[in-house]
């Protein structure tokens, strides 16, 4: 682990440090919050209120004057449904744990990196773990939680209609995946580069 | 020499070699990233300004009906996501579609450029800087600016396409707001901000010590 510097940062810099800690803390907690209410929801007695992507399911919307039926493309809808099953139950469930877990996670590195910058520790392997967690845990969060939801959902549609409506479709956009790739590797790769940096100026100094 | 805080001076300090060619492969992604999204922002203008029949994505709320699930009976369903086949656009309906894709396009070109730029400071050995921090932040305030611009105007547009069908029925009409999103990257970019730019200055305060 880096010993902590000698420098501490300005006293702008700390309170601005404190301010996104606490905020991640916020976070946190609401996270946890919603993660415990979706699952005693899920868990408690029907109807259950489910949100189902659909590959433009063909439907009629009340979108005409007066209320008039006009053909649409159903995308997301709310459905209610009586008793989930437990492939369902459980898959739903690992959604909002994946969603909390990566939060958290993401939370936990940064404020430890907060911390550590704060001590006047900015660069070192455990920062450059820390960051490079933070990105694992980002787009795990980000890609995982939609199939888990998505495969919760297929099972309990296809529960709902006597196993005649199987809808199950995954619509993962890579480029969003390349754009966090690009972000997090620019970042990461300049805290290793500022790690090595600092450990050849250190006897300088 | 002249030293500009735009752009810094290269550093004797260079990163590895595996370091410049990691950094060298992620801006050469960022270049892809870029010419797709051109590609496709070119794709999506034609598409609009093109002639109809159109795909409009619509957000409503409390939009209920039956949808039909498979050969069996219909179950209820609001409906928050749909496509909607329209013959025309609107004018101000196309306008909004397209500021949507032109300001989220912008949004990311301006990250990918803030962040290429920053790569290029790293290849040189310049990690910490005031242009480094002002980088950083330029790609933060970008993501944000770019995700409620596309949340915003896509949800205009929908609202003007449920107005024009349903003769102006507001009940149906969409509000889109997730914040989780933006307290989140706001959290994020700032912790990592703040480290830079304390880092920048710890650096201008020991250089005079080397």
């Amino acid at each position: 682990m880096t010993a902590p510097s000698n420098y501490r940062p300005a006293k702008a810099d700390r309170i601005a440090l404190v301010a996104l800690m606490l905020l991640g803390a916020g976070i946190v907690v609401s996270s946890a919050v919603s993660f415990v209410s979706t699952t005693a929801a899920i868990l408690g007695q029907g109807p259950h209120t489910v949100t189902a992507n659909f590959f433009d399911l063909a439907g009629k919307l009340p979108l005409g004057p007066g209320g008039a039926e006009v053909s649409a493309g159903v995308v997301t809808a709310t459905v209610n449904i009586p008793e989930l099953v437990a492939p369902a139950t459980g898959l739903l469930i690992a959604e909002a744990a994946v969603q909390f877990l990566a939060i958290t996670t993401v939370i936990v590195c940064l404020v430890l990196l907060g911390q550590r910058a704060l001590r006047g520790v900015f660069f070192g392997r455990g920062n450059t773990a820390l960051i490079v967690t933070t990105g694992f845990a980002a787009i795990f969060g980000y890609m995982l939680p939609p199939i888990l939801r998505q495969m919760g959902t297929t099972e309990a549609l296809l529960d709902l209609s006597e196993g005649d409506f199987f809808n199950f479709m995954l619509a993962l956009n890579p480029v969003q995946l390349f754009i966090a790739v690009f972000v997090f590797g620019i970042i990461a790769t300049a805290y290793t580069v500022g790690s090595r940096v600092q450990r050849e100026t250190e006897g300088l100094i | 020499m002249h030293v500009s805080k735009r752009a810094p001076a290269a550093s004797p300090h260079r990163p590895a070699a595996v370091d410049r060619v990691t950094l060298y492969a992620l801006i050469a992604t960022g270049l892809a990233i870029g010419i797709e999204r051109a590609i496709r922002l070119w794709n999506r203008v034609a598409s609009i300004t093109g002639p109809g029949p159109h795909r409009a994505p619509v957000t409503p709320r409390n939009l209920e009906t039956v949808v039909q699930l498979g050969s069996g009976g219909g179950t209820q369903a609001e409906i928050t996501t749909g496509t909607l086949k329209v013959a025309e656009l609107s004018g101000p309906e196309t306008g909004l579609l397209i500021t949507q894709e032109v300001v989220t396009f912008l949004a990311i070109a301006t990250i990918i450029v803030c962040l290429t730029l920053l790569a290029r400071n790293t290849i040189r050995g310049t990690v910490f800087h005031r242009s480094n921090t002002a980088l950083l932040t330029g790609a933060g305030l970008a993501a944000a600016a770019g995700y409620g611009a596309w949340t915003f105007f896509g949800q205009m547009a929908s609202n003007e396409i449920i107005s024009r069908l349903s003769v102006a029925r507001p009940a149906v009409y969409g509000t889109s707001g997730d914040f989780m999103p933006y307290f989140l990257g706001l959290f994020a970019f700032g912790i990592v901000t703040v480290a830079y730019a304390v880092g920048a200055r710890l650096q201008r305060e020991t250089e005079g010590l080397v």
